[in-house]
Protein backbone atom coordinates (compact mmCIF):
# COMPACT_ATOMS: atom_id res chain seq x y z
CA UNK A 1 0.00 0.00 0.00
CA UNK A 2 1.37 3.48 -1.02
CA UNK A 3 1.41 6.40 1.79
CA UNK A 4 -1.20 8.41 0.28
CA UNK A 5 -3.82 4.88 0.15
CA UNK A 6 -2.50 4.17 3.91
CA UNK A 7 -3.69 7.82 4.62
CA UNK A 8 -6.53 7.60 2.76
CA UNK A 9 -7.69 4.43 4.34
CA UNK A 10 -7.29 6.13 8.03
CA UNK A 11 -9.37 9.32 6.72
CA UNK A 12 -11.91 6.39 6.10
CA UNK A 13 -11.60 5.66 9.53
CA UNK A 14 -12.11 9.08 10.44
CA UNK A 15 -15.36 10.05 9.05
CA UNK A 16 -16.38 6.69 10.16
CA UNK A 17 -15.46 7.70 13.65
CA UNK A 18 -16.53 11.37 14.14
CA UNK A 19 -19.80 10.05 12.86
CA UNK A 20 -20.14 7.59 15.42
CA UNK A 21 -18.76 10.27 18.33
CA UNK A 22 -21.43 13.00 16.89
CA UNK A 23 -24.30 10.73 17.05
CA UNK A 24 -23.38 9.51 20.26
CA UNK A 25 -22.74 12.50 22.18
CA UNK A 26 -24.84 15.84 21.66
CA UNK A 27 -22.21 17.62 23.39
CA UNK A 28 -19.66 16.58 21.03
CA UNK A 29 -21.85 16.89 18.18
CA UNK A 30 -20.52 20.08 16.57
CA UNK A 31 -17.14 19.33 16.62
CA UNK A 32 -17.51 16.09 15.42
CA UNK A 33 -19.34 17.45 12.66
CA UNK A 34 -16.70 19.67 11.80
CA UNK A 35 -14.37 17.25 11.93
CA UNK A 36 -16.28 14.62 9.88
CA UNK A 37 -16.95 17.64 7.62
CA UNK A 38 -13.17 18.24 7.16
CA UNK A 39 -11.74 14.41 6.88
CA UNK A 40 -14.63 13.95 4.16
CA UNK A 41 -12.83 16.38 2.11
CA UNK A 42 -9.52 15.00 2.47
CA UNK A 43 -10.83 11.45 1.68
CA UNK A 44 -12.26 12.71 -1.13
CA UNK A 45 -9.25 15.12 -2.50
CA UNK A 46 -7.18 11.53 -2.23
CA UNK A 47 -9.75 9.28 -3.80
CA UNK A 48 -9.04 11.10 -6.93
CA UNK A 49 -5.53 10.74 -6.79
CA UNK A 50 -4.71 7.31 -5.33
CA UNK A 51 -4.49 4.95 -7.58
CA UNK A 52 -5.21 1.69 -5.45
CA UNK A 53 -7.55 3.18 -3.27
CA UNK A 54 -8.63 0.95 -0.52
CA UNK A 55 -12.74 0.41 0.42
CA UNK A 56 -13.73 1.81 3.71
CA UNK A 57 -14.47 -0.74 6.26
CA UNK A 58 -18.33 -1.42 7.15
CA UNK A 59 -17.00 -0.74 11.39
CA UNK A 60 -13.52 -0.08 13.10
CA UNK A 61 -12.93 -0.77 16.69
CA UNK A 62 -13.49 -0.15 18.98
CA UNK A 63 -17.09 -0.13 17.76
CA UNK A 64 -18.62 1.52 20.76
CA UNK A 65 -17.57 4.33 23.09
CA UNK A 66 -18.83 3.77 26.95
CA UNK A 67 -18.35 8.15 27.33
CA UNK A 68 -17.32 11.32 26.38
CA UNK A 69 -13.84 10.61 27.44
CA UNK A 70 -13.06 7.61 25.37
CA UNK A 71 -14.93 9.27 22.36
CA UNK A 72 -12.18 11.97 22.80
CA UNK A 73 -9.67 9.40 22.95
CA UNK A 74 -10.62 8.27 20.41
CA UNK A 75 -10.26 11.55 18.43
CA UNK A 76 -6.90 12.03 19.46
CA UNK A 77 -5.81 8.07 18.15
CA UNK A 78 -7.03 9.06 15.07
CA UNK A 79 -5.79 12.06 14.36
CA UNK A 80 -2.21 11.07 16.04
CA UNK A 81 -1.91 8.00 13.17
CA UNK A 82 -3.30 10.51 10.39
CA UNK A 83 -0.37 12.97 12.02
CA UNK A 84 2.31 10.00 11.80
CA UNK A 85 1.38 8.91 8.50
CA UNK A 86 2.30 12.17 6.45
CA UNK A 87 5.35 12.29 8.71
CA UNK A 88 6.05 9.38 6.11
CA UNK A 89 5.31 11.53 3.24
CA UNK A 90 7.21 14.42 4.49
CA UNK A 91 10.26 12.09 4.37
CA UNK A 92 8.92 10.07 0.79
CA UNK A 93 8.63 14.27 -0.91
CA UNK A 94 9.86 16.85 -2.27
CA UNK A 95 9.38 20.06 -3.35
CA UNK A 96 5.89 21.62 -3.08
CA UNK A 97 4.53 17.83 -2.07
CA UNK A 98 6.91 18.13 1.08
CA UNK A 99 5.52 21.05 2.03
CA UNK A 100 1.97 20.14 1.42
CA UNK A 101 3.03 16.97 3.74
CA UNK A 102 3.95 19.65 6.55
CA UNK A 103 0.30 21.55 6.02
CA UNK A 104 -1.34 18.14 6.78
CA UNK A 105 0.40 17.68 9.35
CA UNK A 106 0.04 20.87 10.96
CA UNK A 107 -3.87 20.71 10.80
CA UNK A 108 -4.24 17.24 11.95
CA UNK A 109 -2.18 17.89 15.21
CA UNK A 110 -3.94 21.04 15.34
CA UNK A 111 -7.07 18.91 15.35
CA UNK A 112 -5.43 16.20 17.83
CA UNK A 113 -4.49 19.06 20.47
CA UNK A 114 -8.77 20.38 20.03
CA UNK A 115 -9.61 17.24 21.05
CA UNK A 116 -7.70 17.42 24.71
CA UNK A 117 -4.57 15.77 23.17
CA UNK A 118 -0.88 16.80 25.06
CA UNK A 119 1.42 19.27 23.10
CA UNK A 120 4.15 16.98 22.14
CA UNK A 121 7.49 18.01 20.47
CA UNK A 122 7.78 16.06 17.51
CA UNK A 123 4.20 16.04 15.73
CA UNK A 124 3.98 12.42 13.76
CA UNK A 125 7.26 11.34 15.44
CA UNK A 126 5.77 11.53 19.13
CA UNK A 127 2.63 10.11 20.57
CA UNK B 1 8.96 3.83 23.92
CA UNK B 2 7.71 6.65 21.77
CA UNK B 3 10.02 9.09 23.59
CA UNK B 4 12.78 7.49 22.85
CA UNK B 5 12.18 6.57 18.99
CA UNK B 6 12.06 10.03 18.07
CA UNK B 7 15.07 11.12 20.38
CA UNK B 8 16.54 8.25 18.54
CA UNK B 9 15.21 9.27 15.30
CA UNK B 10 17.08 12.74 15.89
CA UNK B 11 19.95 10.86 16.95
CA UNK B 12 20.57 9.28 13.67
CA UNK B 13 19.73 12.11 11.68
CA UNK B 14 22.51 13.94 13.15
CA UNK B 15 24.76 10.80 13.00
CA UNK B 16 23.89 10.41 9.82
CA UNK B 17 25.05 13.80 8.91
CA UNK B 18 28.10 13.77 10.63
CA UNK B 19 28.60 10.68 8.82
CA UNK B 20 29.67 12.95 5.04
CA UNK B 21 32.20 14.06 7.50
CA UNK B 22 34.29 11.18 7.10
CA UNK B 23 33.14 9.26 10.17
CA UNK B 24 33.03 5.61 8.91
CA UNK B 25 29.61 4.44 11.11
CA UNK B 26 27.29 4.25 8.74
CA UNK B 27 26.97 0.56 8.94
CA UNK B 28 26.15 1.20 12.74
CA UNK B 29 24.01 3.72 12.06
CA UNK B 30 21.64 1.92 9.85
CA UNK B 31 21.79 -1.27 12.33
CA UNK B 32 20.72 1.50 14.81
CA UNK B 33 17.48 2.92 12.46
CA UNK B 34 17.29 -0.80 11.53
CA UNK B 35 16.24 -1.20 15.34
CA UNK B 36 14.21 1.20 16.14
CA UNK B 37 12.02 0.82 13.11
CA UNK B 38 13.08 3.02 10.28
CA UNK B 39 14.65 2.30 7.33
CA UNK B 40 18.07 3.35 6.94
CA UNK B 41 18.61 5.89 5.00
CA UNK B 42 21.26 6.93 1.89
CA UNK B 43 23.59 9.50 3.20
CA UNK B 44 23.14 12.95 3.49
CA UNK B 45 24.42 15.53 1.64
CA UNK B 46 26.38 17.87 2.66
CA UNK B 47 24.19 20.61 2.85
CA UNK B 48 22.54 18.92 5.71
CA UNK B 49 25.42 19.59 7.73
CA UNK B 50 24.65 23.29 7.62
CA UNK B 51 20.51 22.54 7.21
CA UNK B 52 21.39 20.99 10.29
CA UNK B 53 23.99 23.26 12.07
CA UNK B 54 21.59 26.07 11.34
CA UNK B 55 18.60 24.77 12.65
CA UNK B 56 20.51 23.76 16.44
CA UNK B 57 21.36 27.30 16.48
CA UNK B 58 18.34 28.69 15.41
CA UNK B 59 16.79 26.32 18.50
CA UNK B 60 18.54 27.62 20.88
CA UNK B 61 17.87 30.61 20.38
CA UNK B 62 14.14 30.30 20.50
CA UNK B 63 14.96 29.12 23.79
CA UNK B 64 16.88 31.82 24.95
CA UNK B 65 13.39 33.87 23.63
CA UNK B 66 11.16 32.43 25.46
CA UNK B 67 12.80 32.56 29.01
CA UNK B 68 10.87 31.86 32.28
CA UNK B 69 7.57 32.64 30.24
CA UNK B 70 6.25 29.05 29.50
CA UNK B 71 7.79 26.12 30.95
CA UNK B 72 5.57 23.93 28.58
CA UNK B 73 6.97 25.73 25.58
CA UNK B 74 10.61 25.29 26.95
CA UNK B 75 10.22 22.02 27.71
CA UNK B 76 9.16 21.23 23.99
CA UNK B 77 12.16 23.28 22.47
CA UNK B 78 14.36 21.84 24.78
CA UNK B 79 13.55 18.49 23.60
CA UNK B 80 14.02 19.86 19.96
CA UNK B 81 16.94 21.48 20.75
CA UNK B 82 18.59 18.08 22.24
CA UNK B 83 17.35 16.18 18.87
CA UNK B 84 19.30 18.22 16.72
CA UNK B 85 22.53 18.04 18.88
CA UNK B 86 22.46 21.95 19.85
CA UNK B 87 23.37 23.06 22.80
CA UNK B 88 22.05 26.27 25.35
CA UNK B 89 25.32 28.70 24.31
CA UNK B 90 22.61 32.02 23.11
CA UNK B 91 22.61 34.46 25.38
CA UNK B 92 20.06 37.26 24.14
CA UNK B 93 17.35 38.82 26.27
CA UNK B 94 14.28 36.33 26.44
CA UNK B 95 10.75 38.34 24.90
CA UNK B 96 8.56 40.06 27.32
CA UNK B 97 5.30 38.97 26.40
CA UNK B 98 3.78 35.50 24.84
CA UNK B 99 2.88 37.45 22.09
CA UNK B 100 6.29 38.90 20.97
CA UNK B 101 7.70 34.76 21.47
CA UNK B 102 4.65 34.07 19.37
CA UNK B 103 5.97 36.17 16.50
CA UNK B 104 9.53 34.89 17.08
CA UNK B 105 7.82 31.35 16.59
CA UNK B 106 6.40 31.95 13.24
CA UNK B 107 9.35 32.78 11.72
CA UNK B 108 11.51 30.02 12.87
CA UNK B 109 8.68 27.70 11.49
CA UNK B 110 8.56 29.06 8.14
CA UNK B 111 12.61 28.97 8.31
CA UNK B 112 12.42 25.14 9.59
CA UNK B 113 9.86 24.26 6.47
CA UNK B 114 12.34 25.75 4.36
CA UNK B 115 15.10 23.71 5.73
CA UNK B 116 12.47 21.06 5.39
CA UNK B 117 12.27 21.46 2.20
CA UNK B 118 15.85 21.36 1.29
CA UNK B 119 16.78 18.53 3.08
CA UNK B 120 18.45 15.42 1.32
CA UNK B 121 17.86 13.27 3.96
CA UNK B 122 14.09 11.33 4.60
CA UNK B 123 14.91 11.90 8.47
CA UNK B 124 16.35 14.94 8.84
CA UNK B 125 13.48 16.04 6.69
CA UNK B 126 10.64 14.60 8.60
CA UNK B 127 12.45 15.72 11.82
CA UNK B 128 12.70 19.58 10.38
CA UNK B 129 8.97 19.04 9.57
CA UNK B 130 7.90 17.92 12.54
CA UNK B 131 9.60 20.85 14.74
CA UNK B 132 8.44 23.24 12.00
CA UNK B 133 4.56 22.01 12.71
CA UNK B 134 5.34 22.53 16.68
CA UNK B 135 6.82 25.96 16.19
CA UNK B 136 3.67 26.71 13.77
CA UNK B 137 0.67 25.49 16.54
CA UNK B 138 3.19 27.80 19.38
CA UNK B 139 3.28 30.48 16.53
CA UNK B 140 -0.52 30.09 16.72
CA UNK B 141 -1.47 29.56 20.64
CA UNK B 142 -2.77 26.29 19.62
CA UNK B 143 0.41 25.30 22.01
CA UNK B 144 1.62 27.61 25.31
Amino acid sequence: MSDLAHILSLEHEAVWTYGLIGGAFETLREPAQAAFTAHRTQRDRLLAVVDEAVPPQVAYEPATLPDEAAARLRAQDVEARIAAAWSTVIGATTGTDRSDAIDALVTTETARLAWGGSAVAFPGLDG
Amino acid sequence: MTRRRTLLLGGVAVAGVAAVGGVAAAGRLDDVAREIGIDPVPRAAEGDNALLAAAAEDQARLLAVVGTLSPTLTTLLTEHLEALGGSRSVSIDAATDLAAARAAFADAAATRRDQAARAVSPDLARTLGSVAACLTLMSTGAVT
